[in-house]
């Protein structure tokens, strides 16, 4: 009975830890130390279809660098990431403004993303305990609770994970009462170096009022092997490097 | 024994012609259990208005550093805690205080974000203070296991559509200008009606608030019960004299509004009960007078028999203290069954909930009830009845009782 | 006959004739005044929340209340330019473009609302021209000019000539983003608006807001402001159908519904002083016609009916009720009329209610015909239900009986 019971333990528990090996895997493909990209963002709602193009560098989870490439109009403007605090540079004013946290939660360039979630980037492997939900062959299922100290608004993200590439497929995101909010799709997976990464994330929100909204972003280059210059995450930079 | 003689016809003749002393008595009485009520609801929409700030917010007295009103900033809060604790417990006239840390940030969820404030704040202080446990309408006065949780203001917690146990994220800058998130679920959601609190304010321990906003052993607001409304200024000035660089302000002085509000109430009751009662006066008058006026051959008779003049005028003045009196009684006894009412079940305004929350009001209101009403209302018909009897007793002064035998004087 | 007989009786009774003329007269002058005072109060309060900013009616978008934001803004600005203009109801009206962006002085940034607006038409229809405090109001001409309120400088730690950034967001959510020059600081008295409110020339602010020929809504006045719920009916009709027309009764909802409950409140204050006059008219009546008593009874032994006796009593008060009421109410009217051309003014009272909205030290009495008609007209059945009961029980008593009477 007893040996049984520990039995049954050690399966759950194995089951958590290969959830979290996973997660863990999964996190350590897709991120790096270093990760310098450029990408388009196509964000579709009532309004209509609008493509914006990035260049970011970012260190670890806590500091990113962003600059706007295209459109012309808002081309220059940067923003800096650094642990939770987030500053923007417009050069047409030649001002440097630093986000008030009720701006944190508005939506970044009219995307479905939020600042917050361009800034946070919250880990999964960190906020969240992982469960395995189900497997079969070369995909798994896993469920994602938010810690009890983690301080992210989703009551929990249900994640189906392709465990070749360690890469995630789709991402359902649930509010605190287990309603689905939104949906992130993965698709186009390549190599880059000793990273294999989606190409294209689609991020869908299941607001009623925002049924036409979609926001897609298109990786086009990656990288994770080169260090990057620490003068990139400095407030000079956002000046600087804004031309 | 001539007195007696005067109280008994009083008594008799009022009887005498019922519906005219009815009609009296019915005047007196509805007018007086309206302005009753009128009086006990106004002063109890006022008072409930007054407690609950004082309860919920200022204190009898509240301590801020001189430049946090204006400016809302952690850089001028209230600190060491230990030296304001310290004068605290040498002064016997303050019944309880309360310590608080706030911060205005955003709090959100997964669909929405909205401007609040996060204070911190000791359960079992705030219980003694303003039994903040009594404005809990779902969930429990605590904050959890570990002291992890929060409550909420109810308006608050409805835009946000929350329930117990739901999770909410904050977030705010700390002392450095660091922003910084926490989260915790709901364990609470508290109804005040002071709006600052319902619509704005998520409470959690000082432990779990100090740590997030980088803040010890200091505070934005303490707030002070005092024992016995007179001491209030006494104390205030002490602490002034201990504590000179910070202002110490009494909840008059934080909200001037309540008692202005509280002066006009009490102009308009008076104001009221007079004009009320001199038009009463007249209508005392009306059936007083023609009373006098068709018994002139009777108070004649008595005066040429030889009663003394004072016996015949008591007896007027009795009739209309009876007529005052039994009105008085019925009226002091309908509104107190109205008081007993509204001071109990309330007065249900909640189709009007909006407009009153505006102003502070609660949608339920509730009438007070005080002994001072009724000496009030006393006074107000003493007064009626007395002046309504000087002209018939002037008529009854002039009589010159053999012509009025004989027919002569009318 | 029985008019002429009534007539007499008035003559005779002095007494009571006197006094239920002087009562009723009070009644009516003190109800015309008190209801005057109490709607010209709530009147002012809602009246200054209107015509500060807000506004007697909006034109916008279905769900744009509700949502906000840029999904549910007018595209077509110019249609509903034309429609209004056409509108003959309309006295006045512009579009404005409001969206929250932050403004910052130096480093600091503050969240408020910036609106873009047409200087020169707003003058007629909101006070902030007339709230201008320092510097200049806005032109129709103006770029980088943003007109502050005075809190709100204050926060910014702004003033005349000072620069501050803007950075929000565009229609089409790009950057926006631009630095504009203090030309002018306005106080409305409204705290809350003083403290959160920029605006610009809406001319200029489209081109950094990509906002032209868009609006968040139109603002506008109507000739008959006093009909509003019949003007904005009308107006909803000439309409398309995805848009609404509402007007402050919606806007300002939670203002309204205090209105109300502080004139319920008043009403019922106000009427047990009519349960007093009532009931004093009453025993006056009642205790005339009992003096009366033997010639009632005479005229009954003579032939007249109790519907006679009836209509020869009812005649007096009728008189004496009409008499009163129309003294009441002309004296009534021509002190609202006076005090609504030149309001009472109690100073200090702005400053001490402001929080409720109290901008004025003014307050002025309301002069409305026809409330004035019905407030005259209750006075005018109070007395005449008064005399019922003592007609009544006179009226039981039969003609030998009433001979008799001691």
């Amino acid at each position: 009975m007893k040996s049984l019971v520990s039995l049954l333990l050690i399966t759950l528990f194995l089951h958590a830890n290969e959830a979290q090996a996973i997660i863990k895997k999964l996190e350590k493909n897709l991120r790096g130390d270093y990760m310098y990209s450029t990408m388009s963002m196509i964000v579709t709602s009532k309004r209509g279809k609008r493509t914006v193009k990035i260049e970011s560098w970012s260190e670890e989870n806590d500091k990113s660098f962003i600059k706007i490439l295209y459109p012309k109009k808002d081309k220059g403007i940067t923003f800096l990431k650094i642990d939770n605090q987030m500053w923007q540079y417009i050069p047409k004013i030649e001002r440097t403004i630093k986000i008030p946290p009720s701006m944190m939660l508005q939506s970044w360039m009219g995307s479905d993303f939020t600042n917050d979630d361009m800034v946070k980037e919250s880990s999964l492997e960190e906020d969240y305990s992982a469960k395995l939900l189900s497997k079969k062959g070369d995909s798994a299922t896993l469920e994602l609770i938010p810690k009890p100290d983690a301080a992210v608004v989703w009551g929990k993200i249900i994640i189906d994970v392709d465990l070749k590439n360690a890469v995630p497929v789709k991402e359902v995101f649930y509010d605190d009462m287990m309603q689905k909010v939104r949906i992130m799709t993965f698709s186009k997976i390549e190599q880059h170096g000793s990273h294999r990464v989606p190409m294209v994330m689609e991020l869908k929100p299941l607001d009623p009022n925002k049924k036409k909204n979609r926001t897609k972003v298109i990786f086009e280059k990656v990288n994770f092997d080169t260090k990057i210059d620490p003068s990139y995450f400095t407030k000079q930079a956002l000046k600087r490097y804004s031309r | 024994m001539y007195n007696t003689i005067a109280q008994h016809l009083a008594w008799l003749s009022i009887w005498r012609r019922k519906t005219r002393s009815l009609m009296v008595i019915m005047m007196i009485a509805l007018s007086l259990s309206g302005l009753l009520g009128l009086q006990g609801l106004y002063d109890g929409m006022i008072s409930h208005l007054i407690n609950t700030t004082i309860r919920s917010d200022s204190g009898e007295i509240s301590l801020y550093d001189k430049k946090y009103r204006l400016n809302k900033s952690l850089d001028y809060r209230l600190t060491p805690l230990s030296k304001y604790k310290d004068a605290f417990s040498k002064m016997e006239s303050i019944e309880a205080y309360s310590i608080r840390l706030e911060k205005e940030g955003l709090i959100a969820t997964a669909h929405k974000s909205l401007g609040a404030t996060l204070k911190g704040i000791s359960l079992e202080n705030e219980k003694t203070f303003g039994g903040l446990d009594a404005f809990i309408t779902q969930g429990d006065y605590s904050f959890g296991k570990e002291n992890k949780n929060a409550l909420i203001g109810s308006a608050l917690a409805k835009k946000l559509n929350l329930n117990i146990g739901s999770r909410v994220i904050f977030t705010a800058q700390d002392l450095t200008g660091e922003i910084n998130a926490i989260s915790f679920r709901i364990s609470g959601i508290l109804k005040t009606g002071n709006p600052s609190i319902d619509d704005h304010s998520v409470f959690v321990s000082m432990a779990k608030m100090s740590k997030f906003i980088n803040v010890h052993q200091s505070a934005t607001q303490i707030a002070l019960r005092v024992k016995d409304t007179e001491n209030i200024t006494i104390v205030q000035k002490e602490l002034q004299k201990l504590f000179p660089d910070i202002d110490v302000l009494r909840w008059d002085e934080l909200y001037p509004l309540l008692i202005q509000m509280q002066d006009w109430m009490n102009i308009f009751n008076l104001a009221s009960y007079a004009i009320v009662f001199i038009v009463a006066a007249l209508g005392i008058f009306g059936v007083m007078l023609v009373s006098v006026l068709e018994r002139m051959r009777e108070f004649s008779i008595m005066l040429a028999i030889g009663t003394p003049y004072k016996t015949v005028r008591n007896q007027i003045i009795m009739e209309a203290s009876f007529l005052g009196f039994i009105g008085y009684m019925a009226g002091a006894f309908l509104g107190w069954i109205f008081l007993l009412y509204m001071s109990t079940a309330g007065v249900d305004m909640r189709a009007f909930e909006a407009g009153l929350e505006l102003y502070g009001y609660s949608a339920v209101m509730y009438a007070n009830m005080h002994l001072y009403y009724f000496f009030q209302a006393f006074f107000a018909v003493f007064f009626a009845t007395l002046l309504s009897v000087i002209w018939p007793l002037r008529k009854l002064k002039k009589i010159k009782p053999i012509q009025v035998i004989q027919g002569k004087m009318l | 006959m029985l008019f002429s007989l009534a007539f007499r009786n008035i003559v005779k009774s002095k007494g009571r004739s006197i006094t239920t003329l002087l009562l009723s007269t009070f009644s009516t002058i003190l109800f015309i005044c008190y209801v005057a005072l109490m709607d010209g109060s709530h009147h002012q309060i809602i009246k200054s929340s209107v015509e500060i900013y807000t506004g007697y009616a909006h034109v916008n978008l279905n769900g744009y209340r509700d949502e906000g934001g840029y999904d549910n803004l007018i595209e077509e600005a110019d249609r509903i330019d034309a429609i209004l203009k056409n509108d003959a109801s309309i006295k006045a009206y512009s579009p404005r473009f409001e969206t929250y962006a932050l403004l910052s002085g130096d480093e600091k940034a503050i969240g408020s609302l910036i609106a873009g607006i047409i200087p020169s038409r707003e003058q007629d229809l909101s006070k902030l021209k007339d709230s201008l405090i320092k510097g200049d109001y806005l032109s129709d001409n103006d770029t980088n000019a943003i007109y502050v309120g005075s809190e709100l400088s204050e926060r910014l730690k702004v003033d005349v000539g000072s620069q501050i950034a803007m950075v929000g967001s565009s229609v089409d959510y790009s950057i926006a983003a631009d630095l504009f020059t203090v030309k002018g600081i306005f106080k409305t008295g409204l705290f809350e608006f003083d403290s959160q409110s920029a605006f610009v020339n809406k001319a200029y602010l489209d081109t950094v807001m990509l906002s032209d020929n868009i609006a968040s809504y139109f603002t506008l006045y109507f000739h008959n402001n006093d009909k509003i719920d019949k003007m904005t009916t009308d107006l909803q009709a000439s309409l398309p159908s995805e848009y609404e027309a509402v007007n402050w009764k919606i806007l300002l909802t939670a203002l309204v519904q205090a209105m109300l409950v502080d004139s319920i409140f008043g009403y019922i204050s106000i009427s047990i002083f009519f349960l007093v006059i009532f009931f004093v008219i009453m025993i006056f009546s009642y205790v005339n016609i009992y003096t009366r008593a033997r010639e009632i009874g005479l005229l009954r032994a003579l032939g007249l009916t109790s519907k006679d006796i009836f209509g020869m009593l009812f005649v007096e008060i009728l008189l004496l009720a009409t008499v009163s009421i129309i003294i009441g109410t002309i004296i009534g009217a021509s002190i609202a009329y006076y005090y609504e051309l030149n309001p009472i003014v109690i100073s200090g009272i702005a400053e001490t209610y402001k929080e409720y909205g109290v901008v004025s030290d003014e307050i002025p009495m309301k002069f409305d015909l026809f409330t004035i008609t019905w407030n005259a007209l209750t006075i005018f059945i109070l007395n005449l239900a008064a005399i019922l009961y003592p007609i009544s029980k006179i009226n039981k008593l039969t003609a030998m009986e009433a001979m008799r009477y001691v």
